[in-house]
């Protein structure tokens, strides 16, 4: 996670550069400079079935929803949903949450942990320079300059140096220039590309870098972590969240599927009862109509988010909470350093414990406390860096008509927010790109439609490949 | 006018503490509430470590005292009109704020500019890699650093290591490019300008000269409350602090042959190529724009209007900011440090204007009442 100073000034944000901050040297992406926007437009009003309503009346109904159901939930299974936009003691906070109402819990993960394991995905990734130590790099279906600034100047930094930099993926990635070899290929057919480039390959010393998150492929994922087993290559997996690899550390993924099986299930009816936490898949979602549809089907949907909703179900109670960066505790970054987030508010904890209150369900959870169970988890985890453990690859569902989705993801994009430079795909361009023949292929995982982009003319050429 | 003086605190604790004696710590806890706020830098975990503060209470003076020159913050952004500020600052950062005074988003008579000699900042993470490769020794075992007579030493419990920074630099650590070609060390567009050049070795005591009456007015108010005391430096030490910033001017001119003398020299064709490579990289983040002291238009801004990666030759993103620049880029390298893609913007910028300094003789961030020439319509031959 990069290191960034959020300088609140009377009604004022804005950001300053924190140049000692060892993973970005200060430096920052389109996402980072644009905080200051962000964190204006955070949520204040919270909501009740479409309106307004004030603090305690969203939190009291919430509590009397999820409380009927509680009592009364059809046999059906309820669900808290966190990408992972949250600390670790909220993560564990959640958890007790969701115990005491006997919902589960999912990080839209579950389809990759089923596949792989619950097993902590850095496996001696102690900073981004260790990018330019492998003498060849396989970028796998990512565009590093788009989702990953960042790491794309580690990797100019490594080519510099004569590193070997290999690409695998679909058009687009503006790997030109920066890739040495380039392997071209569908969205859908990159585990193909990579598991015929690993068999063939004679390197050892190869560092992959890899997407994980909702979207992605677990076909992939188990792949890629194949490829490390029993030799000194490594894949470093950038996770799409803030503090996705601590959901993993601290197990608090129980559900073992993925966001399209959570659709579904919705739509089936086996779930009934949602509690979405700072994951606006109603935004987010690229068929956002048919996850808005889905939500409002549930008999519960408890919403609680920092940031300003776009096209929030309409049965859906929304309670606000602080912006990240004001919110007390700890996360794990993509290198599994723990590092405190510098907040000072109580966050998702204290709206928790406002339901709870009012559900007289459990005692109230004590920001101490949880601090102290997640530095002994992360404790232990730190200890045990793992070998990669071969797993067995589950099977490529082969595609069929339906629209292929494939997220070319960015901070942006996962947060449902507008930038000058990126928009989501409207209606219109989701239809068409359904419509169109090359790329409308997709089953279950993964890939994803892409982003509309107002203004950068690389990106309309991606799209126009839909 | 200019008025020199030896200065420390008169404050036991600080005067130990502090860097030099302490000055300027207690001259700052004398600012406040005399100022809507009182700006610095706080440490926040090592020497490499912190942020800027604004100094609410007497008592948190503690936390701001120490040499940090690897904190290299732009200062002159927590300037805002309509609040009465004092702010300690880097020759660079002061003349930010001078040309922003020029732009009125400042206005003079509510600022005190307490300015820092410098000879340069170091790059943070850079400077923990080196000390861990050239020092042996960790980030966090540094209790205190300095810069004196050109080695940069670090203090720890096992004692003081103390090396050249011309040897460090030559090994590519060192300081911050812009700073190595950087001229300005004293800042004398600042009220008043603290250093420890001029000051009788193993003293504890801050070289202090005072450039305007509001200066003279802050400092004769920490005199008569009781925070620091002042007296007149020798004659000799006063020529020896002369010679030192002559000195390290005179090293700047080479660094700059160093480093802008290739590029110059270059054929229009050659040095065309060469910045359309160096520009090449950008991912249009616009963390440049967002670093730049100098740049503060809104969202409006005739840039943000252009992509940063159209199919021109350079982009015109860049093209607009290198000809805005060009007479007013002080050179402070922000843009360099905060570039994702470690672009060399501020030599380009720099580029650009010192060109334009040698054809005009005009200077950005030197005096409030210097207009531009472009401005005036007085344009040099060849433009």
């Amino acid at each position: 996670m990069c290191g960034v100073h959020i300088v609140e000034d009377g009604e004022e944000i804005d950001i300053d550069f924190q140049k000692y901050c060892p993973i970005n040297n200060g430096k920052l992406c389109k996402f980072g400079i644009d905080l200051p926007r962000i964190y204006k437009n955070c949520l204040e009003s919270p909501m009740i079935d479409g309106n307004l309503a004030g603090r305690e009346e969203a939190i009291a109904e919430a509590a009397r929803r999820l409380n009927d159901w509680y009592h009364d939930s059809d046999g059906r299974e309820g669900l808290v949903l966190c990408c992972g936009d949250a600390t670790n003691e909220e993560h564990l906070a959640m958890k007790e949450f969701a115990s005491h109402l006997g919902m589960k819990r999912a990080s839209g993960l579950g389809h990759v942990l089923k596949a792989v394991g619950n097993t902590p995905f850095i496996h001696d990734i102690k900073n981004f320079d260790i990018v330019e130590g492998f003498e060849q790099i396989v970028l796998v279906n990512i565009d590093p300059y788009y989702q990953y600034p960042l790491v794309a100047r580690k990797l100019q930094n490594a080519k510099r140096r004569g590193k070997k930099i290999v690409s695998i993926g679909p058009e687009g990635t503006h790997v030109e220039g920066l890739a040495d070899d380039i392997m071209l290929c569908r969205p859908t057919d990159v585990h193909d590309r990579l598991k015929g480039y690993v068999s063939e390959r004679s390197e050892n010393y190869t560092l992959y870098i890899a997407s994980m998150g909702p979207y992605s492929d677990p076909t992939l994922i188990a792949e890629l972590n194949n490829a490390c087993h029993g030799t000194n290559s490594r894949v470093f997996f950038i996770k799409d969240y803030a503090n996705t690899e601590a959901s993993i550390i601290m197990g608090f993924n129980n559900y073992e599927s993925g966001i399209e099986d959570i659709i579904e299930h919705i739509e089936e009816g086996r779930i009934n009862a949602l509690v979405l936490v700072e994951s606006p898949l109603y935004d987010t979602y690229l068929d956002n109509e048919r996850f808005r549809k889905a939500c409002e089907r549930l008999k519960v949907l408890v919403v609680v988010q920092s940031l300003m909703p776009r096209d929030l179900p309409a049965n859906a109670v929304l309670v606000p909470m602080p912006a990240f960066y004001k919110r007390r505790g700890t996360l794990v970054n993509a290198c599994g350093r723990i590092l405190d987030l510098g907040g000072y508010t109580e966050g998702l904890i204290g709206v928790l414990n406002d339901l709870n209150e009012k559900m007289r369900n459990g005692q109230r959870m004590e920001f101490g406390k949880l601090s102290s169970r997640a530095r002994e988890i992360y404790g232990r985890w730190i200890m045990e860096f793992k070998d990669y453990k071969k797993v067995p690859v589950p099977e490529h569902v082969p595609a069929d008509n339906d629209t292929i989705h494939y997220y070319v993801v960015n901070p942006f994009l996962i947060r449902g927010m507008d930038h000058q430079l990126v928009k989501r795909a409207n209606g219109e361009l989701y239809d068409r790109a359904k419509e169109r023949e090359s790329y409308v292929l997709k089953k279950n995982v993964a890939e994803g439609v892409i982003l509309a982009y107002q203004r950068d003319p690389r990106y309309k050429k991606m799209i126009c490949r839909y | 006018m200019s008025e020199t003086y030896w200065g420390w605190s008169t404050k036991d604790d600080i005067r130990e503490r502090g860097e030099s004696g302490g000055f300027v710590s207690s001259l700052i806890e004398s600012l406040v509430g005399s100022y809507d706020r009182v700006i610095t830098i706080q440490k926040t975990g090592t020497v490499f470590e912190g942020r800027a503060i604004d100094v609410r209470d007497p008592s948190d003076v503690k936390m701001i005292q120490g040499a940090l020159h690897s904190l290299c913050i732009s200062m002159s952004a927590y300037i805002k009109k309509g609040k009465r500020t004092a702010i300690v600052l880097k020759p660079c950062d002061a003349r930010a704020v001078i040309e922003n005074m020029k732009r009125n988003h400042v206005l003079r008579d509510e600022v005190l500019l307490v300015g820092l000699n410098c000879g340069g900042t170091l790059p943070a993470v850079d400077t923990m890699k080196m000390i861990d490769v050239e020092f042996d020794i960790q980030p966090d075992e540094v209790l205190k650093e300095e810069i004196s007579k050109g080695n940069l030493i670090f203090f720890t419990e096992d004692g003081e290591f103390s090396k050249s920074i011309d040897e460090l630099e030559e090994k590519g650590y060192g300081r911050r490019e812009s700073c190595r070609y950087c001229d300005f060390k004293i800042p004398s567009v600042c009220d008043i300008a603290c250093g420890n050049w001029g000051t009788p070795a193993g003293k504890n005591i801050t070289f202090v000269e005072v450039f305007t009456t509001r200066g003279q007015e802050a400092l004769r108010h920490a005199v008569d409350e009781g925070f620091v005391s002042v007296k007149e430096p020798s004659e000799k030490l006063s020529e020896i602090r002369t010679k030192i910033d002559r000195s390290m001017r005179g090293l700047a001119k080479k660094w700059k042959a160093k480093v802008i003398g290739p590029v110059m020299e270059m054929s229009p064709e050659d040095r065309l190529d060469y910045i359309k490579d160096a520009l090449s990289p950008c991912i249009g983040c616009y963390a440049c724009r967002k670093a730049c002291p100098i740049c503060n238009c809104t969202s409006d801004c005739k840039c943000m209007q252009m992509d940063p990666d159209d199919d021109l030759p350079i982009p015109q993103y860049h093209a607009v900011r290198l000809l805005h620049l060009m007479e007013s880029c002080i050179g402070c390298g922000n843009c360099t440090d905060v570039c994702p893609v470690d672009i060399p913007l501020a030599r380009l910028h720099q580029l650009f204007s010192r060109t334009y300094e040698d054809r005009t003789g005009y200077r950005p961030g030197m005096s409030t009442d210097d207009t531009p020439p472009l401005s005036r319509g007085d344009y040099p031959e060849g433009y």
